[in-house]
């Protein structure tokens, strides 16, 4: 399970999940987990390396969650949202 | 049948001059359809959500001679295979070979806009580039060097602002002029990592070998590049390859291993890095770039709100409906009594006799007893273009993915489901925006259950007639049950009869855009003409059909003489009793002679399975013939209670007022809010589902449903009442 990985918490403070920033934060995308298919989709909507993400707004259950990325609005759930690592920008 | 998703007949005919046919591809929610209406000046549906187009329209006009035949094509991210409708676009293009492709870009968004250009510029053919949506960009002191951007795209550049027109006229110069272009198509080559352009360069040469002199260069390029994609549909073209395939395999099990990137994510990352470095040769942005969302995330920060957004959801519902009733009523009153008036006009001037008959009792009842509720389906469409125009439907997917989740639903059925309040089978086509083909199918077996507009004129009648004291309270339930049969049948269906996986929900939201008065003028005012054609078709042809039926045959052997007891009672002294045993006699003979009618007779022979819900057999009639369409219900109960019209009645209304127990009543609303869906649904589940067998079973499943439900009403409610 690849995505397995993807969620869990590394070592380096650097790195989270899209589903771990917070609000207020920024961070750029190092990398997508997850099958090709979700690979394509989420790529050629522009979740590619060292694209800049934010978050906007969180569903009345907590997911899914707005995103805005490249300066629009992205909607993902947080099990999507798992499978995208990022690093805090500095 | 599969009309909307082949291709679009070639309306060449030899000796006629050229058609240039010339498709527009954009990301969803880019202008498309915007344009295409301006431009050809069809009213095609346009909504600030993604997704609005799910089939190819095309039509043609002439610009300085030249025939354009003008394709819209449902919105696409890229060119690789998605969900059915986007599949529709990228076949398109890449199969019918446009003659010019003519690339819709949201110039305020151009980032990710670009992505999908990256693919066409690599496919090469003549192109165009459109910088749509130019005043939100404007706005935001963003500025484009568009010959700068023609060249490094190869093709002409314009800026667009397809809502008011601007910049059209220099776009159709522009596709005259690459028309009659004598240079080559072109393709550009974005460059890519070393690795992955070595293992594209091979597999081209063996691409090009396997095809021998079928591929120009930049075709075998592109399709060795959507090959180590790993673009399913292309490598399912080429399975009968062996050998090709299995060097692919190779080379991206090699390339992730050694860049630790699957070959898609490093094309992607080839791809953005052209990008980048297009724009920034070629836009200057004075502002803070996301500065165009600062409004849309305040408006988001009510609306979307985790303790409000929910309950506002509602509220807007509450109060659509809230003002298609009260406001509705108005219009509706004045629109009653000009049909009263008719009617009483006519009743005088036509003379006795079955002519008469047909046309004050058959079609102006008919006709003129739906016709009252046109006021109530306006409004309900005038707040359905609101949602749509400004984007809150968008929203308000993103506020019930979760609740749509618990019900094993996909997010994305959620806009076809709202979009059922309007008509079920636009909705049913809607559902083509979900990838995974169980989801969908759940989707479009539930989508009967939203409550159309058709249904609602029943709703207004029985609720004005039964529940005196707050109609609207029982509309409103009535959309409740309607919403809640439909989300409780999806996880039935989902657990028991269709099986399969769910996907991820990966969706775009655009920003609010203020409505514009025209665009939510042009989108009731379709909707009114297509509620008018039908009064116009089926319930007119309805009602015709359904007065000879209630009026033939006309020789029925009489269960008593009534003209010898008329006659017999005339001869007695006049007095009140005997006016009202005459009254009684003629009411009894005017019942027996319905009754007795082939339409009386049928539904007397169906009466036995509605019996235990405790319909009449005129409910009987209403519910077989509104399976036409559901509003010739309310003709049918026009035309059955215009028989012993007496002048001073207050109507319909007044007249099935009586006729049923409230609770029987609220049972009947229930049972044709969900039994059988009206036959072009039928046929739309039966075309989306390419199967008669989904057809019939969504009308058995309904009916069932609705019975069971009716009966549990009114068996649960005698208890309590
Ligand atoms: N401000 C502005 N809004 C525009 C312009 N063109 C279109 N719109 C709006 O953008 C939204 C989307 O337009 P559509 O024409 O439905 O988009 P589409 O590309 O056909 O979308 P899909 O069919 O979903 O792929 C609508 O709300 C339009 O009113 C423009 O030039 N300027
Ligand atoms: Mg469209």
């Amino acid at each position: 399970m690849t995505h397995m990985n993807a969620s869990v918490p590394l070592s380096n403070d650097n790195t989270l999940t899209l589903a771990e920033l917070g609000p207020g934060e920024r961070a750029s995308i190092r990398s997508i987990a997850g099958d090709a298919s979700l690979k394509r989709r989420l790529s050629a909507m522009g979740v590619v390396r060292g694209h800049e993400v934010s978050v906007d707004q969180k569903a009345p259950f907590g997911d899914p969650r707005i995103y805005t990325l490249l300066g629009y609005q992205i909607c993902l759930r947080n099990e999507d949202a798992r499978k995208i690592l990022l690093t805090r920008d500095r | 049948m599969n009309h909307d998703f082949t291709a679009v007949p070639d309306t060449t005919v030899p000796g006629q001059t050229r058609v240039i046919t010339v498709a527009l591809l954009g990301n969803p929610n880019c202008g498309k359809t915007t344009l295409f209406n301006k431009l050809t000046g069809l009213k095609q549906n346009t909504g600030n959500y993604p997704r609005v187009t799910v089939s190819i329209k095309a039509h043609e006009f002439t610009h300085r001679g030249v025939t354009i035949r003008l394709v819209d094509l449902p919105g696409v991210y890229s060119l690789n295979s998605q969900s059915p409708e986007e599949r529709v676009g990228r076949d398109f293009i890449q199969d019918q070979n446009p003659d010019i492709v003519l690339n819709l870009l949201d110039a305020g968004n151009l980032e990710r806009s670009l992505f999908l250009t990256t693919q066409l510029i690599e496919m090469g053919g003549y192109r165009l580039f459109a910088l749509n949506m130019i005043d939100e960009a404007r706005k935001r002191g963003i500025t484009f060097d568009t010959s700068e951007l023609s060249t490094m795209l190869g093709g002409p550049v314009i800026e667009t602002m397809a809502l008011n027109g601007e910049g059209l006229d220099r776009l159709l110069d522009a596709i005259v002029d690459l028309s009659a272009s004598k240079v080559p198509a072109s393709s550009m080559v974005i460059s890519y990592d070393k690795h992955l352009e070595q293992a594209i360069v091979q597999v081209q040469g063996l691409v090009t070998e396997l095809h021998p002199g079928k591929l120009e260069p930049r075709q075998s390029r592109w399709l060795a590049i959507k090959l180590l994609e790993g673009d399913d549909d292309v490598l399912h073209q080429e399975a009968d390859h062996a050998y090709l395939i299995e060097m692919i395999r190779r080379f991206r099990y090699d390339l992730a291993r050694t860049h630790g990137e699957s070959a898609e994510i490093m094309v992607a990352d080839a791809r953005y890095g052209f990008i980048h470095g297009l724009l920034a040769e070629a836009r200057t942005i004075a502002d803070d770039y996301d500065s165009r969302l600062d409004i849309t995330r305040r408006i988001d920060r009510v609306v979307l709100n985790r303790v409000l957004g929910l309950p506002i959801f509602l509220f807007l519902l509450w109060l659509m409906f809230e003002a298609t009733f009260k406001v509705g009523a108005y219009p509706m009153d004045w629109l009653d009594a000009g049909v009263k008036w008719s009617s009483n006009l006519l009743d005088g001037i036509l003379p006795a006799g079955m002519a008469h008959d047909l046309i004050v009792n058959g079609i102006v009842a008919g006709v003129g007893g739906t016709i009252v509720f046109l006021p109530n389906i306006a409004i309900l469409f005038f707040f359905m273009a609101l949602f749509n125009e400004t984007g809150y439907l968008a929203r308000a997917t993103f506020l019930m993915d979760r609740v749509m989740h618990v019900f094993g639903l996909h997010g994305k059925a959620f806009i076809p489901l709202v979009m059922g309040f309007d008509c079920n089978v636009p909705a049913i086509m809607a559902t083509r925006t979900i990838e995974v083909r169980s989801t969908r199918l759940i989707a479009i077996l539930i989508a009967p259950f939203t409550s159309c507009s058709a249904r609602l004129p029943v709703f207004i009648l029985f609720s004005g007639a039964f529940f005196t004291k707050n109609p609207e309270m029982a509309v409103f339930a009535i959309y409740l049950v309607s919403i809640g049969v439909g989300l409780l049948s999806a996880v039935f269906l989902g657990r028991f009869v269709v099986h399969g996986g769910q996907t991820s929900f990966v969706m775009e939201l655009p920003p609010y855009r203020r409505p514009t008065v025209r665009g939510v003028l042009f989108h009731m005012g379709e909707r009114v003409l297509t509620f008018l054609y039908k009064v116009g078709g089926i319930i007119l042809v309805g009602s015709i059909a359904i007065w000879f039926l209630q009026q033939f045959p006309r020789d029925i052997t009489w269960s008593k003489n009534y003209d010898a007891e008329v006659a017999a009672l005339n001869t007695q002294q006049a007095s009140p009793t005997r006016d009202e045993a005459l009254a009684r006699l003629d009411t009894e003979r005017k019942q027996e002679r319905l009754e007795k009618s082939y339409l009386g007779r049928a539904s007397i022979a169906i009466m036995p399975v509605f019996k235990p819900l405790g319909f009449t057999w005129r409910d009987t009639t209403a519910i077989m013939t509104s399976v036409m369409a559901k509003e010739v219900a309310v003709a049918t109960y026009s035309i059955l209670y215009n028989q012993d019209r007496d002048p001073n009645s207050q109507g319909l209304r007044a007249a099935l007022a009586g006729t049923m127990t409230p609770l029987t009543a609220f049972a009947f609303m229930v049972f044709v809010l969900l039994y059988a869906p009206c036959l072009s649904t039928i046929a739309a589940i039966r075309h989306e589902t390419s199967s008669w067998g989904w057809a019939a079973f969504s009308v058995v499943y309904s009916f069932t449903l609705a019975w069971i439900l009716a009966f549990g009403i009114v068996t649960i409610g005698r208890v309590f009442i």
